[in-house]
Order: C-alpha cells, then structure tokens, then sequence
C-alpha cells in the first residue's frame, strides 16, 4: 500500500494502468528527457515522473532523488519547487525561481522516503514546516507567497495545511500544534471547493480532529457534479467574494476531472446517506466512462472560444487518477 | 486630410438596407442585425435620410452621405472600438446583441472629442446624456463624506434605523441585504445611509460631472442632460468605506436603433485597415488608396524638432542620423532609441492612435498634461482578448520602432472569476496555485500554471507568436475574463504618445497647450 496525498482513495502500487493510459505516461517521461538532461525541472515534475514510473514499472527508472539534490536544492540545502533553467521557461522570472514554498518541501520529503533516506529523527523538512507556521495558524512561506490570507486561494493553503501536518506528524512533531491547527481548521466556513474541502479533511484526520470538519460536505459533493464526474468548483456558484453577488458566468462550464472525482470520493466516505450514496453513484459512473473513454479528460475553454483549450487537460495526475477510478471499479471497490 | 468616405447609400443599395454583422467581445461569439430604410434628403443631394424598416415610431436619422473619414473620425473609430458599448445581449434571441450607442470615458478632452465626432456622423438633432456612476461607499469616509458634509453645510444628519428610513423593501433592497461581503459590517445601517443620502449624492455627483464637462468645453444643451447613477454601498466595486468605483458614460440619444449601422461603420474600416483593402468587404468604406500608402508622412526628426505637438514639458529630444534608414532619438533622461524616419499616418495609425487612447494602460490625463508639466510614470501598454487589436497595434508600433523594441514583454490577465480554473489547472500539475504580491494581484509564483495557459493566448493572439519567448507570467485580476496584455519600454512612450495625440487631434487643436 503507497499513497500519495495529492491522489486519495489511490493504493499506488495496485493501479493497473488502461493502455492509453499507459502509452501517454511512457510518451510524456520519454518527451521529459532532453529537459531532464539539461536540468529544466520543477519538484512537480519529478513528483509526477516518479509516480509516473512505480505505476508503469513497479520501481522508478530515473534516479528522482539525484535530480532533486543536483537541481532542485538551494545553497542550504532547502527544497526548490524549479530549478534555475526551469525558471527561464518564463521571461523575467530569474530572479523568482528559487521557492521553497510548502508543496516543494512535501515533494522532496515524500521522495525522500520513497528512496529510503529518510527516518523520523531525521527531521529537518519538518523543521522547515515549522518555521512556515505563520501566527494565524496557516503554513506558507510569506517569502515566496506574501499575499493576505483574505486573497489567498483556499485550496492552497488548506494543500499547504495538509501537507505540513503529514510531515510533522511523521516526526512526531504535530502534538504541540494540534490545538492551534484545529482552530485554524475549524473557523474557516465551508468552502465550495472540492480540493479545498478534500485538503481540509486531509488535515483533520492526520490530526485526529475529523470533527471539526464542517457540517455542510453535502452541498459540495452536490454542486460540484459536472459532466460524468465531478469538478472542483460549480459554475453557478461562482462569487465575488467583495461584492457578495454572483458572477456571471452565462457562457462558462466546468469540466469533470479525475482528480476531483477522487476528491469527491473522498470527501463523501465522510458524509453518510443520500449525499454519499448520490456521489460514490458518479464515482461509479465515471471510472466506467474512463474505461470507455480514456483518455476524454477535458481542458478548460473559455467562454466561445471554444476550440482553444484553456489550459491543462491530459496530465500525469489525471492520467493517474483515471487509471486508478478504473481499477477501483473493476476492483469493486467504488 | 481625407483617407476616405462612409458610402452609406451605396451600402444600403447593396444590401437591401439589411445590415449584419458579428464580433468576438469578451471572448463570446456575438451577432447584430437591424433592418434600414432610406430616402435622399429632398434638400439637400449630400444628404440622406435612413430608419429602421417595421418602426412606426419612425426615427429618421440624416446622415451626411458620404461621410467624408479624416484622421480624427478614424481615430474615434479606434477609440470606439475600445470604450464604446457593443451592446448587451438580446435575451429573446441568444447571441444576438442590440447595441445602443454609448461610450465609456471619464477623461474631459477624451468626451469632447467623442461629441464633436458623433455629431460629425450623425449630422441631425442627437443629444447627449452624460452620466457619472458611483458606490455610495464613496461617500462614506474620505472626500465624498467631506463632499456630503458640504452639502448639507456642516450638518449631516445621523443615519435612522433602516426600518424607519425604507419602510417597504423592494427585490433588489433583500437581495442585497441576504449578500455576504468581508468588508461590511452592518448591510442594514449601509443600506439606511444609501437612501438617507441618495439624494443628496446624486446632487453632488451630477454637479461633479458638470463642472468637468464644462472645463472641457461642453455645456449641455438642448435635450442634453447630466445623470447620477448610485449603487448601494459596496456594490459597485468599491471595497471600504471612501473607495471608488467610478464610471463615466456618455450616451448618444435620439438615434435608437442606430447602433448596429454604427457598429457596422466601426467593423468594416477595421477589418479594411486589417485587411488592407481600398474597399471594405461590404463596400461601405472606401478609402482613397490601399490603406497603407495613404495619409500624411510625418517627418519625425521635423515633428519632433519643430510640432508643438513634438514637445514635452517645453523640451525637445535630440534626434541625429543612425544610418540610410534610421534615426537615434534621445528625450533628456531617457535612452536613446532607434526611430525610423517617416510614420505614415495612415488608417493603421489613426485608428490604432484612438484604440490607444481608450485601452491603453496610460494614464489618460497625463497624455493631454505632457505639453504642459513634465510626465510621471509613463509606460506604454496595452491589454485586449482579440488578436486583431493587438496585431493592429503592433503593427503600428512597427512603423516607426523596430520589432524587437515594440514589445518588452507580455502576460496573461485573468480575472478573479477564473481563478477556480486555475487552481484546477494547478492541481492538474500537481502544485496549488500561490499568487503573488500581497493582494493576491502581483506575479502568480506558480511557474506550471502559467506555463499551462500560455498556449491558449498564443491560439488566441498568433501575432504573439513572434515573441513567444517574451512571456512572462499568468496576473491575477480582480475582474474580467483571460486576456493579454503586453508592454513596450517606457523609452518608446515619448516618442509614440505625441504622435498618437497628434493623429487624434492634430487637426483640431493647433496647439496641444489649448487641452484642458
């Protein structure tokens, strides 16, 4: 059993991948290569590409770790979220490439342990967690990410949050914040954001606290149903937070996603009754649609422009979740 | 000097008086159809008549016929096509837009303008219905209380119990009140204080309005007429107590159902100039000759050395030979830059001028002060969702820079309203989405999220295809849907401003010192 917190419900090692799927992983790490061989990478990358191969092969092929210490690892030895050639993918970026924000330090100490070499007294990614505690009890680090917590997404810092209290919790440095996250947790409203509402519990159950989640999980799984699956958001319930109104979003739709999808299913094996009976329904109906449909993991469009995909469709995650919605089913355990 | 005519008879010949027309506006694929009718004015050969065909409360409007298009007219096309309205949607027939005639502009001399050239299109009786929107939050802290307390002369009075003040709520007063914001603490008092002073703002606002209309030289008359439009508290934009969220509209009235005829006009000379064809696809514009060999050449070191328009703050740059086909141009405190030695100022130019004037990211008042006072903070940007603005607008920049100086960079603004989008897009990369700065507005940090879009604007805009190495990040807005936005160096701003005033301008004021 491996589990990785960006993909719930996921045993990592029992994914068996559908072809397509399969065939896409293998194109997309052999299209990695040049980049790999010049150090162009980003934490994210290496995450994806080692995840990619324990699905594809059982066992990595590229040596993650050495990419990361050789790229990704600042002068005192802290995580970086890219390297310095990766930082020149965009103009003017030089001088903002060294991050080491939450996500990057959780992507070094979860491969880190994958390769073994790392034990829980060994604990200096923890103590990078703890120097990101901020007094409002969210962890980020102001110095990559100085915005207010007022305009910061939710679904990133309740990520951040989830993140940090995996790794203090594997060295058993959680207890004396435990307190403080759980008030930290409990006083954010529910949000109508799957991911955010997935991290969240992510957290609370790390800290035992499960309790503390809000009452309302229902209306998220409700709402967020799109397509065959489910998205992170709901069109219609799209709002400015400043004005209060609703926006307009007449000729916007949401897309369903592998991911949310499992986010949903995670979100709904703490709910109970009609809610979680109606969702792990489309969890059901959707890792059937991915066995027909591999590969029909749509982009974002915006608005008329509707031949132009606004962003990511196909990733490594997604191909990931989908593959994995897949087995599930077939494992009947959706 | 005349580039060309708005043959509007001849176009209504040809096309049984059926105008149609479509346009990609906010990224939604929209349509105008209106039906026309027309007679030859019996006074006048120059003249037409032309209403809506099934109007039985018959509007007939005269048009002049040809309009002749100088560089002004082309220009207000231009700014048009970036602060006029194109019309909200039709909700009977989806997709199709009914378009009144009304323009988006605040800054005094931009107004003025605009009502010399409506006037010069619509040769009849039109009238104009200026108005100045505003949060009532305005007038809650800062000058709008300070404005109040004028008002009522030292004596505001306290804000009453809600129930005592609007004793009856309609619709819009509970959806209001059932609304949640960060920034308020008490909707009731809030919406008390909006009809306690409703009044009262209106009064200052339209005083407001009409003192600028005046210091620029337009005093209301006839059916003219200055409005207030106030929105409850917080509801227009503003976010604390005292902020603004200001808008200025002028409305063209007496002409309803002209909108897409004018619209019309604006789609056929842009898509001429972009197309760079003597005749628009439908006919109804001509130009003299093929629109890029046609208009004034300006001689830059000749401008720039002699031009009222060529100065700023009382100086002149240094402008000395680079080359057969180059001159090395220099503003005091600036860096030299390599100009090309003629700007034709062509269709292109004069309408991209206007396009400028409304959507580039300068600060309009500081355009029509650089004859006066010296410029602070120039910079020269631009943000559009279409290609064809930006291309048109690069390729004015190319006539007189060299390419690789048009642009310095360029981004991708998204609004807060596709923010969702993006954290799923983010998560797709297995990374949240940090924003930058501490508003949340600066440069995303999330290096794969803006990566991940950068293909959708370079589907969306090809002509960024050229500098697809220049880009730079994804910026989060507080509204408004993904578009991009480039900039140029500040270096350039001396040069170019002048010569879009000038364009704009350059035949009606003599003298730039003559701007309010």
């Amino acid at each position: 059993m491996m589990n990785h917190i960006l993909l719930p419900q996921v045993d990592l090692v029992s994914i068996k991948l559908l072809p397509p799927h399969a065939a896409w992983l293998k194109d997309w790490l052999t299209e990695l290569e040049p980049a790999l061989d010049e150090g162009d990478v980003a934490s994210s990358i290496c995450l994806q590409g080692l995840l990619s191969e324990l699905v594809l092969y059982g066992k990595p092929k590229h040596n993650w770790l050495e990419i990361l210490k050789e790229h990704l690892t600042d002068d005192d030895g802290n995580p970086l979220a890219y390297s310095k050639a990766y930082g020149k993918r965009l103009y003017l970026f030089d001088n903002q490439w060294q991050q080491t924000n939450i996500h990057a330090i959780h992507a070094r100490w979860w491969i880190e342990m994958f390769y073994g070499q790392l034990s829980a007294s060994e604990t200096k990614y923890a103590t990078l967690i703890e120097d990101n505690i901020q007094p409002n009890g969210w962890i980020y680090n102001p110095k990559v990410s100085p915005t207010n917590i007022a305009t910061r997404m939710k679904s990133e810092y309740l990520m951040s949050m989830a993140m940090g209290v995996e790794i203090l919790q594997f060295h058993g440095m959680l207890s004396k914040y435990k307190t403080r996250f759980e008030a930290t947790l409990a006083i954010l409203p529910a949000t109508p954001y799957l991911s955010a509402e997935y991290f969240r519990l992510a957290a609370l159950s790390t800290i035992g606290a499960v309790a503390q989640a809000p009452c309302e999980l229902d209306g998220v799984l409700t709402s967020c149903k799109v397509g065959e699956g489910f998205c992170d958001f709901s069109v219609g319930d799209k709002r400015d937070d400043y004005m209060g109104t609703l926006k307009r979003t007449a000729r916007d739709f949401a897309v369903h996603s592998p991911i949310s999808t499992l986010h949903a299913w995670k979100i709904a094996s703490f709910c109970d009754g009609e809610a979680r009976d109606a969702a792990l329904a489309t969890v059901k109906q959707f890792a059937i649609h991915l066995k027909q449909h591999p590969m029909e993991i749509p982009a974002f469009k915006i608005r008329d422009l509707i031949d132009i995909p606004f962003g990511t469709d196909v990733s490594p995650m997604e191909i990931l979740a989908a593959s994995a919605l897949a087995t599930s089913y077939d494992s009947e355990k959706i | 000097m005349k580039l060309g005519q708005i043959n509007i008879r001849d176009f209504l010949t040809k096309t049984g008086g059926d105008v149609r027309g479509s346009l990609v506006s906010d990224a939604k694929d929209r349509y105008y159809a209106a039906d026309y009718d027309w007679s030859q004015d019996p006074q006048s050969s120059d003249h037409i008549f032309v209403w809506r065909r099934g109007n039985h409360n018959v509007n007939k409007v005269r048009f002049k016929n040809p309009i002749d298009l100088d560089e002004a007219l082309v220009s207000f096309f231009g700014l048009y096509s970036g602060d006029g309205a194109k019309g909200g949607e039709d909700l009977k027939n989806l997709g199709k837009i009914k378009p009144p005639i009304s323009f988006s502009q605040k800054e005094p001399n931009l107004i003025a303008f605009a009502v010399e050239q409506f006037r010069k299109i619509f040769s009849g009786s039109i009238h104009f219905v200026f108005f100045l929107g505003e949060d009532s939050a305005f007038f809650m802290a800062g000058e709008g209380a300070e404005l109040l307390k004028v008002y009522y002369k030292g004596n505001v009075p306290a804000v009453p119990p809600l129930s005592e003040i609007r004793t009856t709520l309609d619709v819009a007063d509970k959806r209001y009140l059932m609304e949640k914001r960060p920034s308020q603490s008490s909707p009731e008092s809030d919406l008390a204080f909006y009809y306690l002073h409703k009044e009262a703002m209106q009064e200052i606002l339209k005083e407001k309005k009409a003192e600028q209309l005046l210091k620029a030289g337009i005093k209301p008359q006839g059916l003219d007429r200055v409005e207030a439009s106030l929105r409850r508290p917080f509801k227009k934009g503003a976010r604390l107590p005292g902020g603004s969220s200001r808008s200025d509209e002028t409305n063209v009235g007496s002409i309803s159902g002209f909108g897409e005829l004018f619209l019309k006009m604006m789609h056929e000379i842009e898509s001429s100039i972009y197309e760079n064809t003597q005749v628009s696809s439908q006919g109804l514009i001509q130009w003299v000759g093929k629109p890029s060999e046609i208009g004034a050449v300006i001689d830059i070191k000749n401008f720039f050395e002699t031009s009222p328009y060529g100065r700023i703050a009382n100086e002149r740059p240094n402008i000395r030979d680079h080359g057969p086909e180059s001159l090395m141009g220099q503003w005091k405190r600036s860096n030299e830059i390599i100009l090309k030695p003629k700007v034709r100022m062509t269709p292109l130019w004069c309408y991209t001028a206007g396009l400028y004037l409304a959507e580039g990211g300068t600060d309009k008042a500081e355009l029509f002060s650089m004859y006066k006072k010296r410029p602070k903070g120039f910079a020269l940007n631009f943000t559009s969702s279409e290609n064809m603005s930006l291309e048109l607008l690069l390729r004015a920049l190319t006539s007189i820079f060299r390419e690789e100086d048009c642009l310095h960079s360029w981004k991708i603004k998204v609004g807060s309203q596709y923010f969702p989008e993006l954290t799923v897009i983010g998560l797709k990369n297995a990374v949240p989405m940090l924003r930058g700065g501490a508003s949340g507005d600066g440069k995303l940090r999330t290096m794969e999220i803006s990566l991940a879009v950068k293909d959708w604007a370079l589907q969306v805009a090809p002509v960024l295809e050229q500098y697809k190495q220049k880009y730079t990040h994804v910026e989060p807005t507080g509204a408004g849907v993904p578009r991009i936005d480039f900039s140029a160096s500040s270096t350039l701003c001396r040069w170019y401003f002048p010569l879009v005033v000038y364009a704009t301008f350059g035949q009606i004021f003599s003298d730039p010192n003559d701007f309010v």
